[in-house]
């Protein structure tokens, strides 16, 4: 408790304070553009918070990465691209209400939800960082493997009627996974002479790609057209003008309750995980959602589609600094930056950390629960001066900003016109997927575990003397092998279940 | 056999090529880089041929490309990557600009007293917020200072 106090106390320096709340304000701006994330913005600000307190600079750093993860849901909401890739997910329904004349209820829920899940994983960094660290350490090259599949069966296990389709896509994008040097031997493999394939296909690119790129072909596919009545609906309820940025309501929030705590509880697991990574969680909290409202069409923009990758993707914000700050080890590349900045303010993370350092160690968790608590305001206000002027615009306006801001977001992202190009060229695969009923899910998820499934496979195999048995001889791989199944067969089982209730009818 | 069958069988086919292609491939690397790609290959053509099999045998097929202005899309294509490839001849400001121009009359904007400064303001927008703000080195060429 004592040292809880002292970390709040270096708040009471104004200094101190105005820099999380720059930092948290910083962070929403950049998660929101496209191409730009916290990496990026603290990988800049490392060498300008060199010459800063140690307080006032980590300080600023834990506001930019708190806020930038829920920034990157304004994008994914107005305008169907995800400001970070965290937010890729909250697309998927979040785009949708905004069609139905529900952006703001929209936003507003993306914010609310990212609070719960930023504030569930800054109360257990701050109560349980050092038993939790050690247990993530247990994981090994076999569980990380079985975790990238359990990932991929989520994916899978989401499949609506056609499950061979799902497959097909989950193996292109582990085909993708493969381009670029080969984690074994290190020589290039499918770069086409190509030196900027060298490091794979990076993940912001393809992601503006698979979003931005892909609604904008989808409108030129339309032009032309006559519209449908879907659509005509759709722009009216765009003018409608009942929806408003605000907190939820006691119903609402008495209906998100299990969401946010389901989504909350797999964003801090995984988060604790090192490398396990916000991918995996938001698309396995977004699964467990629609697991656990089979009533619910997801897609079609519900809030449970919302509130899931959102508090999920918070929870993992905090819950990755767990085994950064207990034993030195970086949960995911913003906390191995943070580590950077904390060792170039001359500190040692590790178990020491909370006895040399209390002061330092406790303002960075308390830092975490009071850059959450002025995320919320923030991101409401900011959303709502933000959110009118971008719905007020003409659609084919509107396009014409979307697609500044993705050639500008894809260019940045490495400051390579190659990865424009990679952009398109996603972009256009999208645009193929939806034509031919592909679902785009499998091949983001098995894009971005390819690799790690690939060199845990290697290292699982060379542990193992190229037995595969390793898999269910180990404890916490043997959950995540059941787990994997149960999920892949879940489909299979809801289809059994519906055609036995059909029985008794027919009869 | 008609043309919306054809047109649906074109993409299991495609993998199946692709994926023949991704197997051959492997045949050429060392035998540790080879073993993932190569298991990705074998069991993606046996899901290939299960889709293949399966749009074969379906007696209904819709027209995915029915209603739809593929030719629009693909000139929208070939324009970012024509771009790309001006980026650096003619710098990021005047090309976003024709870009984002192209762009809202493409989509059916008419409106030209309208499009054109809109054009030059959203570049202008993004310009300040990358360039000057954010300090992402965009190829200026012109207007670099």
């Amino acid at each position: 408790m004592e040292n809880i106090l002292i970390g709040l106390q270096q708040f009471f320096n104004p200094m101190v304070f105005l820099a999380l709340m720059g930092g948290t304000l910083l962070g929403l701006i950049v998660g929101a553009l496209p191409g730009l994330n916290d990496s990026i913005t603290i990988a800049v600000l490392i060498p300008v918070t060199f010459g800063m307190d140690p307080h006032v600079a980590l300080s600023l750093l834990v506001g930019i990465y708190c806020a930038s993860a829920c920034g990157g849901s304004i994008p994914a909401v107005l305008l169907e691209i995800p400001g970070t890739a965290s937010a890729m997910v909250t697309a998927w329904d979040g785009y949708p209400m905004t069609l139905k004349g529900k952006s703001k209820q929209a936003l507003s829920l993306c914010m609310t939800s990212s609070f719960f899940g930023g504030i569930s994983s800054a109360l257990v960094l701050l109560f349980f960082a050092p038993i939790l660290a050690k247990w993530a350490l247990k994981f090994g090259p076999p569980e990380y493997f079985m975790l990238a599949i359990l990932g991929m069966s989520t994916v899978i296990g989401m499949a609506g009627k056609n499950i061979a389709k799902n497959f097909l896509s989950m193996c292109l994008g582990l085909w993708i996974a493969c381009i670029g040097m080969s984690p074994t031997t290190g020589m290039a493999r499918y770069t086409f002479g190509t030196a900027s394939l060298m490091d794979g296909i990076p993940l912001i690119p393809r992601m503006i790609g698979l979003f931005g790129i892909y609604s904008l072909l989808k409108m030129y596919d339309a032009v032309g057209k006559k519209k449908t009545d879907a659509a005509i609906a759709s722009e009216n309820a765009v003018a409608s003008s009942e929806d408003r940025i605000a907190l939820p309501g006691l119903s609402m929030c008495k209906r998100l309750l299990p969401t946010w705590l389901k989504s909350s509880f797999i964003g801090n697991v995984l988060g604790i995980i090192p490398g396990a990574g916000m991918t995996m969680a938001i698309f396995l909290a977004y699964d467990q959602a629609k697991k656990s409202n089979p009533k619910l069409e997801f897609g079609t923009g519900v809030p449970e589609g919302v509130a899931a990758p959102e508090s999920a993707n918070n929870a993992v914000v905090a819950s990755s600094m767990v085994p950064l700050l207990s034993l030195g080890i970086p949960g995911n590349g913003t906390s191995a930056l943070f580590l950077g900045a904390l060792t170039i303010q001359g500190l040692r993370t590790g178990p020491t950390l909370f006895n040399d350092y209390p002061d330092m160690a406790y303002m960075i968790i308390i830092g975490f629960i009071l850059a959450n608590l002025a995320m919320l305001p923030m991101s409401l206000v900011f959303c709502k001066y933000l959110a009118s002027k971008v719905l007020k615009l003409n659609p084919q306006v509107l396009a014409a900003g979307v697609v500044i801001l993705c050639v500008t977001g894809a260019y940045s992202y490495m400051n390579n016109l190659f990865h424009i190009g990679v952009m398109v060229v996603f972009g256009l695969i999208g645009y193929l997927f939806w034509k031919f009923g592909l679902p785009q899910a499998p091949l983001i998820l098995s894009s971005i575990l390819g690799s790690m499934m690939e060199s845990n496979w290697v290292s699982s195999m060379v542990y193992a003397n190229n037995s595969p048995i390793v898999f269910i001889q180990r404890p916490i791989s043997l959950v995540l092998v059941i787990l994997s199944a149960l999920f892949l067969l879940w489909p299979l089982v809801q289809r059994l279940k519906k055609r036995l209730m059909s029985v008794p009818q027919a009869v | 056999m008609n043309r919306s069958k054809l047109i649906n069988l074109t993409m299991p086919a495609f993998f199946v090529g692709f994926f023949v292609w991704v197997i051959l491939s492997t045949m050429s690397m060392e035998k540790s880089e080879a073993i993932f790609p190569r298991m990705i290959g074998v069991f993606s053509l046996a899901v290939s041929f299960f889709q293949l099999y399966s749009d074969l045998k379906k007696a209904d097929h819709k027209d995915k490309f029915q209603n739809s202005n593929v030719l629009k899309v693909l000139e929208a294509t070939a324009v970012l990557f024509i771009y790309i490839l001006l980026m650096k001849k003619i710098g990021c400001l005047i090309d976003t600009v024709l870009l984002s121009f192209y762009t809202m009359y493409a989509l059916g904007y008419r409106k030209l007293k309208v499009a054109v400064p809109v054009s030059v303001l959203l570049t202008l927008v993004v310009f300040l917020v990358f360039k000057l703000l954010l300090r992402v080195p965009l190829p200026m060429l012109f207007f670099d200072f």
